[in-house]
């Protein structure tokens, strides 16, 4: 027991350390990049302001002052819960990040349980119909789509679906007004999906496949069969559960990845979510919600990360602590 | 009358890096119900892939000629779904490595009663799966539904396996080696069961080993396999007490109960012959001392020797000398 409050101290206390960690590069790197934050807080008034105006803007908001000094600053009123304002918005960082946050939390949790769906899918039908047309021809096309930049992709399918064949809103969350229909945010949301699952969709699958391919040959597989059982049914039956556990983890393990992949996907449909309003706060040097959304993602994957590393400890029975307990008997 | 099982001029070939492989080459051998076949060979004989294929669990890169039929249909061509009703009822299989075999994530409860309920859908699948581990003589039946097989010891996994080959009462059991990884404790118990259980069903049993032993205490037949043939058939008390070819009491001669007054026992020198391009004559003869001749350039056909006695050995020609068989008895007379 004593062991385990040792391990779990040891872990927050790299959770901590990893986020500070981060806190640090993400400050000194926004804070290096080129650019004018008054742009941010005056638009295009920045342009126009004297060189005096300028000074005492700057002053004010203590852009003036050395790096570290900013940073310890920062860092004290975090550390009170105090995140600042955002320049652009010019309203508390945690607001922002509020309004939005149901758009993401939408688009996220839809593209992952889609993909683990559809990952799960696409495997299980390669791996049962191995090397023959169907399989060889997912392989392909699914290779091919995953290396298409999302971004890329993404336009494409504004360019086939919103303007050649108008079938879906090439950008939003929802028409104006109608913020509280359900079917109106779907349509909305069905571009921006299908950009995210299609070009993450195959890697899993692959995946999947592979591990079931592998799982296929067990010497168990020729005792499943020696029964009478279809094929079809040994991989779903026998084979699946024990590719399962691993999957799980992976999956746990994708979710960051599909995170960064939906903030791409944000930006290009100018879906209002986190990840365009992280895109926009880099580009505008708002820097206080540039740390806050920084932190929040960075903190996001270290948990899905720390996770699938506890799942995978726990999820195969024949690694769990009270299975072994039972010891052998004849 | 019609034999269970009948395998003719079954041939099995792999394809290989170096080649194809010819793993079983021109076996015909039959079964009658009841009858209790042993199949003894060193490792590569040919002994599994020959088993292997009655039960159509090679992989398709196996090329299989010739024909396999039980009960006078043929096993080789049937579609795959007439194929899977035959599977755990007309036939069913032990393996040599039960752990393998068993689903690492399921429950000994769910891969029996997985078979139970396959082939009598109306069953009282819970009922059955008792008796079935009561059958293998498994003591505590709860605890042992209850188990994931690596909670078990090698002799119970095996029980269980046994448990489900006969969840549908097959009329034929192929036991590939179910012993060989066994304690030798274990063994013999696994062996009392298997001949109490193929006595109590009457159950056709083809059993492979390598170990002669084994064999003795079950087998109604022998057949012996080298390098993809059987080169010796008969009962086993005309295999045991007649051998007729070398090779048989090569390996009748390795066994401590058959050795001559020898210090040491026996070991047959040499390796068998690599089946991707097997010698012409008998694969045998580089590592047969009574070699002749012709025995490197012409197979030999079978010799009848009895009504159920056959040998393939150029020893038993009529031109051929007279050679007293290596062996002293010292057990069994």
């Amino acid at each position: 027991m004593n062991q385990r409050i040792f391990q779990l101290i040891k872990r927050l206390l790299i959770v901590i350390a990893s986020i500070l960690l981060l806190s640090v590069i993400v400050f000194t790197m926004s804070r290096l990049a080129p650019g004018d934050p008054l742009i941010a807080y005056y638009g295009e008034q920045a342009e126009k302001l004297s060189v005096e105006e300028r000074e005492w803007a700057m002053e004010r908001l203590g852009l003036n002052d050395p790096l570290p000094q900013q940073y310890g600053r920062w860092l004290k009123q975090a550390a009170q819960g105090e995140l600042g304002l955002s320049y652009k918005y010019k309203q508390p960082v945690m607001q922002v990040i509020s309004a939005r946050m149901g758009n993401s939390v939408l688009l996220v949790g839809s593209s992952f349980v889609l993909l683990c769906v559809l990952s799960l899918l696409l495997g299980c039908i390669c791996a049962c119909y191995e090397d023959s047309l169907i399989d060889k021809l997912l392989r392909r096309s699914g290779i091919v789509f995953s290396c298409l930049p999302e971004f890329w992709f993404s336009l494409l399918l504004i360019l086939l679906f919103s303007v050649l064949l108008p079938l879906f809103p090439s950008s939003g969350a929802h028409c104006i007004g109608r913020a509280d229909s359900i079917a109106d945010r779907l349509h909305h949301l069905v571009l921006p999906l299908a950009a995210v699952l299609i070009s993450h969709a195959w890697y899993y699958a692959y995946l999947v496949r592979n591990k079931l391919c592998e799982e296929v040959r067990a010497e168990y597989v020729l005792l499943a069969k020696a029964k009478g059982l279809s094929r079809l049914r040994i991989l779903l039956w026998h084979c699946l559960p024990n590719v399962l556990p691993g999957y799980i983890s992976l999956m746990v393990l994708a979710l960051p990845h599909i995170l960064g992949g939906t903030y791409v996907v944000e930006a290009v449909f100018s879906y209002p979510g986190l990840g365009a309003l992280i895109y926009e706060s880099a580009r505008y040097h708002d820097y206080n919600l540039l740390m806050v959304l920084s932190l929040f993602t960075g903190a996001v994957v270290i948990a899905a990360n720390m996770l699938a590393q506890a799942l995978n400890e726990r999820i195969d029975p024949r690694t769990a602590g009270i299975n072994t307990e039972v010891s052998y008997y004849d | 009358m019609q034999p269970l099982l009948e395998v003719k001029n079954l041939k099995v070939t792999y394809d290989s890096a170096s080649g194809p492989v010819q793993a079983v080459r021109d076996v015909s051998l039959q079964l009658q119900r009841g009858e209790v076949l042993a199949l003894v060979g060193e490792s590569g004989s040919g002994k599994s892939a020959l088993t292997k294929s009655v039960m159509r669990l090679l992989p398709p890169s196996a090329a299989v000629e010739g024909e396999v039929l039980l009960n006078g249909t043929d096993v080789l061509h049937m579609p795959e779904r007439h194929l899977r009703e035959l599977r755990g009822k007309a036939m069913s299989m032990i393996f040599q490595d039960p752990l393998e075999v068993l689903n690492p994530v399921l429950t000994v409860r769910r891969q029996i009663a997985e078979a139970v309920r396959l082939h009598d859908p109306q069953a009282d699948t819970e009922q059955r799966v008792r008796e079935l581990l009561r059958l293998v003589e498994i003591a505590d039946v709860e605890r042992c539904a209850a188990s994931l097989p690596h909670q078990l010891s090698g002799g119970m996994r095996q029980r269980v396996v046994l448990a489900i080959a006969l969840a549908a009462q097959p009329q034929l059991l192929i036991a590939d080696e179910p012993t060989t990884s066994l304690d030798v404790t274990v063994q013999a118990q696994i062996l009392d069961l298997l001949k109490s259980l193929q006595e109590r069903l009457n159950m056709a049993t083809l059993l492979i080993s390598h170990d002669l032993s084994v064999v003795a205490r079950l087998a109604d037949r022998v057949a012996v396999m080298y390098a993809g043939k059987i080169v010796e058939i008969g009962t086993a008390e005309e295999i045991f007490y007649q051998p007729a070819h070398p090779y048989t009491w090569a390996l009748l001669r390795s066994l401590p109960g058959f050795s001559a007054d020898e210090e040491e026992l026996y070991a047959l020198p040499g390796i068998p012959p690599t089946l991707i391009d097997p010698p012409a004559g008998d694969a045998f003869a580089p590592r047969n001392e009574y070699a002749l001749a012709i025995d490197y350039e012409q197979m030999p056909p079978f010799f009848r020797l009895s009504e159920t006695h056959f040998a393939a050995t150029w020893l038993q020609d009529a031109r051929a000398p007279r050679i007293t068989p290596p062996l002293q008895r010292r057990c069994g007379e």
